[in-house]
């Protein structure tokens, strides 16, 4: 006779959770490295008002938020392929797991780029102006005064992104990914112990979590223009 | 189109085996090839992969179950077919299959009129789905589906016993309060146990595999409210694919194979139709 | 393939059925995360003593755990928990009869209250110092500084991130159906169940989706415009 709960369960998933941790973490770094850099582009777009690009760019970043992600994993999986065939590339083969990757990275641009939307807007013109009056370009201005200092901003909202990204690899198991999350569900579907499962995955991604928060603290230290330490 | 490249190909290829040494695997693979008369078609089918015994992923993560054992079986009778299989969620199983990304359907899937208008189904079934009635152990009050009327049935979209209760209450005056829910088992068990819900929909099997996990919480009431059988799901337009694996499970079927599957592995003959 | 408009139709009015279900697991957690997010990013940026570190533990827990666990957590403990409570202080009703939708309210703002307050600390941390260092010099108390002066200024740098956590909030109540609350996703999926056209119902859902969350980025566009009159202009 089995128990409604059982304890030891968890640490008997936490293994075989470890053994897929590898396809979360590509998922997650590569989605968020893919998300970034497009993000970066987008929110440019946007924050220098370029004609069309700057529309289409709020369109898309629009779309990405506003859909659920299965809609877009389907998107990408289904439509994607017989898209791209028309122009003579035949992706059917790839691996599911490009899939997957290239609808998080999408779908975590548009979020990201709205955070570095806000995060650059936040910074005090002030700053371009002193800038500009030493005799800096453009581009200096962006790279060394600018975006280090919204980056304070930014960071607690892009660690919030990662970790949302973790837990939204679960829709991967739809279309057959078995990562972290896929994993925990399938285990829930043949022992019937989903919970447990759950606990394991979660317990996983708090230590990435916890690393995470590290490394940030890290890197806010190294961008500490303004002394966060206030005086209060 | 895909003849004509292939037949290219293997020329090709046998030129290039003649005169390099040190093939590749691949390319003595696909030199050996040509000495069959046709190369296999690959068939993709869409498997779940949750939904034990029928079709999961095992402690490896390969797939498992009934549906897959049934497959294979299938494919030996089958030698111009090679069987790839595609894991996934019961309802992306039919979005994939609409998308040409997989080309057979195989979740226990059941056929209906609405449902045979967007797909075509087997006409061989391979198994029957008895469901019944699951309620707290010890319960008296429910003993067949009409007792249900005032009550609450957890069911979960898409599946048989919400299309079979769902008939029902149009029939009935929406009696059965109908909550859908898309939660796990030990949810469910938890549900009926403190009464949130009345009873679930299940079969015998899974009662039984629910009691051993728990302990003793769930017992089958009543006589079956549905009995369906299950068939794979192919495109409209893939009738001979439909022929012949139709063909291949009538064998099955008469040879005993179908059945000594269905005992193994479902703990039971559901093979036959009610 | 083929796509069917009418019934893509029938799933587009369930889904919209459902929209104030949706629309209430979005804003209530958000407006609780606001409140409560706020008060727990205050206790992190100034370092009050026990409360720093006990928000902290409950940021990086909440925010690493996934959100499906907290509401089966909420589920099983509370329920649990309730019916203990109920027995002891003899009340009449028992957890079988709470709408489990306030459980999930619940366990969203737990959520929502770990994710905005990130956002909020972001936005305290972007004030410059010289304007607490100020307010102090004229003698405005800690409160008076905080809702005079900061607070109005971070309002701009929040917004757009306060769009996109409602955003989220909404498209994530589909979760809640793990505990039988159903959303716009699951009812418009639960109109297929007969026909197995779920591709229709995946995009009727989509749509409303996309529909609310273009006036949520609308209203929040103008919000911003509104509130950056408090600032001298931006930096590009």
């Amino acid at each position: 006779m089995g128990k409604m709960f059982d304890f030891k369960l968890i640490f008997k998933d936490l293994p075989q959770l470890l053994s897929c941790l590898h396809i979360t973490l590509l998922i997650v770094v590569s989605a968020t490295v893919i998300g970034l850099i497009l993000g970066i582009v987008l929110a440019l777009f946007r924050l220098y008002k370029i004609p069309i690009l700057s529309q289409l760019a709020t369109i898309y970043i629009s779309f990405n938020r506003g859909t659920p992600m299965i809609v877009q994993l389907f998107i990408v999986y289904f439509g994607l392929p017989s898209v791209l065939l028309i122009i003579g590339i035949d992706i059917n083969r790839w691996d599911k797991l490009y899939f997957v990757i290239i609808t998080y990275g999408l779908n975590a641009a548009a979020f990201m780029s709205e955070i570095i939307r806000a995060s650059i807007l936040s910074v005090d013109f002030g700053q371009t102006e002193a800038a500009y009056s030493v005799g800096m370009t453009r581009l200096q201005t962006f790279s060394r005064i600018v975006a280090p200092q919204s980056l304070l901003i930014a960071l607690p909202n892009l660690g919030t992104s990662f970790l949302g990204l973790l837990q939204d690899t679960s829709l991967a198991f739809t279309i057959g990914i078995i990562d972290v999350m896929g994993k925990a569900k399938a285990i829930g579907a043949t022992t019937y112990h989903s919970i447990e499962a759950y606990i394991a995955a979660a317990i996983i991604f708090l230590v990435l979590g916890t690393l995470l928060e590290k490394g940030f603290i890290l890197i806010e230290k190294r961008v500490e223009y303004k002394k966060v330490s206030l005086k209060l | 189109m895909k003849k004509i490249k292939l037949s290219k190909l293997v020329t090709g290829l046998l030129l290039l085996s003649l005169t390099l040494s040190g093939c590749s695997s691949k390319t003595s693979e696909t030199v050996a090839s040509t000495n069959k008369v046709a190369t296999p078609k690959t068939i993709v089918i869409g498997i779940g992969n949750a939904f034990k015994p029928y079709c999961y992923l095992d402690d490896k993560g390969k797939i498992a179950g009934y549906e897959y054992e049934v497959l294979q079986e299938v494919n030996k009778l089958l030698p111009q077919y090679k069987f790839e299989y595609e894991p996934a969620e019961f309802k992306t199983i039919l979005v994939s299959l609409g998308a040409k990304k997989v080309d057979i359907g195989a979740h226990q899937f059941e056929k209906n009129p609405d449902r045979e208008a967007k797909y075509l189904f087997g006409g061989e079934s391979y198994t029957t789905f008895i469901l019944r009635i699951a309620v707290k152990k010890g319960r008296t009050d429910i003993k067949g589906i009409d007792d249900l009327k005032g009550k609450t049935v957890q069911v979960s979209p898409g599946s048989n016993d919400a299309y079979t209760l769902e008939a029902y209450n149009k029939k009935n005056n929406n009696a059965i309060k109908l909550v859908y829910s898309s939660a796990d088992n030990a949810t469910t068990v938890k549900s009926v146990q403190d009464g949130r819900i009345d009873a679930f929909i299940s079969i015998k099997r899974i009662v039984d595999t629910l009691n051993k996990t728990y302990g003793d919480v769930i017992q089958t009431v009543g006589d079956p409210i549905a009995s369906s059988s299950t068939y794979y799901v192919y495109r409209k337009e893939d009738t001979k694919l439909k022929e012949d694996i139709d063909g291949a499970l009538k064998t099955l079927k008469a040879n005993g194979k179908l059945s000594k599957l269905s005992v193994d592995i479902i703990g039971g003959d559901y093979t036959t139709n009610d | 393939m083929e796509f069917d408009f009418n019934f893509m139709i029938v799933a587009l009015k369930a889904a919209i059925k459902f929209t104030p279900v949706s629309l209430v697991l979005a804003f209530v957690p958000l407006v609780i995360g606001i409140i409560l997010g706020t008060f727990v990013a205050i206790t992190r940026v100034y370092k009050v003593k026990v409360l720093c570190k006990l928000s902290q533990i409950y940021v990086v827990i909440i925010k690493g755990i996934p959100v499906s666990l907290i509401l089966l957590i909420m589920y099983f403990g509370l329920i649990q928990g309730f019916d203990v409570i109920a027995e002891l202080f003899h009340w009449t009703i028992r957890s079988k009869d709470i709408d489990l939708i306030y459980v999930a309210i619940i366990g969203l703002s737990i959520y929502a209250i770990a994710t905005i307050s990130e956002i909020i600390r972001g936005g305290l941390m972007s004030v410059d110092e010289g304007q607490y260092e100020a307010s102090y010099s004229v003698g405005m108390s800690k409160t008076q500084t905080l809702s005079r002066i900061i607070l109005p200024q971070i309002f701009p740098v929040v917004v757009p991130m306060l769009c996109s956590s409602l955003i989220g909030l909404f498209k994530g109540s589909s979760v809640a159906f793990l505990i039988s609350v159903t959303d716009v996703m699951n009812g418009a999926l639960i109109t297929a169940t007969g026909n197995y056209l779920f591709l229709e119902a995946y995009v009727a859902a989509a749509i409303v989706y996309w529909v609310i969350c273009i006036i949520f980025e609308r209203v929040s566009y103008i919000l911003e415009k509104h509130l950056k009159q408090y600032g001298k202009g931006v930096a590009l």
